[in-house]
């Protein structure tokens, strides 16, 4: 039998942030997140290695997507199976390297690294994206802890 | 030895030129990156090379505190299926070339 890991949150608290990172989401179709590069020079094996690369990650925020649905935000409840388990984890580092290039991207690494960040000067969006940030790390742990053999 | 015998417009070189460019001892490295977490770093290496536990978390603080780490060497074929797995896993990776010591 699959096993399915289950958590709650307060819907009306992580509502601006699930909405923070669907308007990322939009933008982050057609780029990789990572800064890789393709390991060959030739230009259509780098382009079919890349391209496989996006259609994977598209998979992995599809499936953030689908965690932080309607239902999610109407009840705080959410579910995620043992088959969907490496999606959702990929789907949070993806969204943490988009909220890292851009609603962060004023910050330092070590401040972001360490957590070192003086949350009264933020501004709105800010305070969702970090809010949105390390919720998603959150869940990363959490998976990994319960799920991780 | 790679040897052509007759034949029209093949172009040997080039093929040689490849097959010795991709020959040799590859490794793949992970590089430092300021998003993924340590047990979700460690997590990959375990997943993705087969690594123990300890053996993972050792290469993951190479990571953190020198900026990199080799991770695996060997033929090119087999570390481009590894690099592929940890870049679709979101790492920073990259594949180099063990030159041979003079």
């Amino acid at each position: 039998m699959s096993r399915q890991l289950e958590f709650r949150l307060d819907a009306d608290a992580i509502r601006p942030l699930v909405a923070h990172v669907m308007n990322l989401i939009d933008s982050a179709q057609d780029e990789l997140l990572a800064p890789n590069a393709p390991p060959v020079e030739d230009e259509l094996m780098s382009g079919f290695w890349s391209q496989d690369l996006l259609s994977s990650q598209r998979k992995d925020i599809a499936a953030i997507s689908e965690l932080f649905d309607d239902d999610f935000l109407e009840s705080g409840k959410a579910t995620v199976d043992e088959e969907d388990v490496d999606l959702v984890l990929r789907g949070c580092a993806a969204i943490r390297l988009k909220i890292r290039e851009t609603t962060l991207s004023k910050f330092s690494d070590h401040s972001l690294e360490r957590g070192e960040l003086d949350q009264a000067e933020f501004g709105n969006e800010e305070r969702d994206a970090y809010g949105a940030y390390i919720l998603f790390a959150s869940l990363q742990e959490l998976i990994i802890s319960q799920m991780d053999p | 030895m790679v040897s052509f015998i007759g034949g029209e417009s093949v172009s040997p070189e080039v093929d040689v030129e490849d097959a010795t460019e991709l020959s040799g001892v590859w490794s793949v490295v992970v590089l430092n990156d300021p998003v993924n977490l340590m047990s979700y770093v460690t997590m990959v290496l375990k997943r993705v090379i087969g690594m123990s536990q300890s053996e993972a978390e050792t290469h993951m603080m190479e990571v953190h505190e020198l900026g990199r780490s080799v991770v695996w060497t060997g033929e090119r074929e087999k570390a481009e299926a590894y690099l592929y797995q940890l870049q679709e896993w979101h790492l920073t990776a990259i594949l180099e070339k063990n030159e041979p010591s003079a």
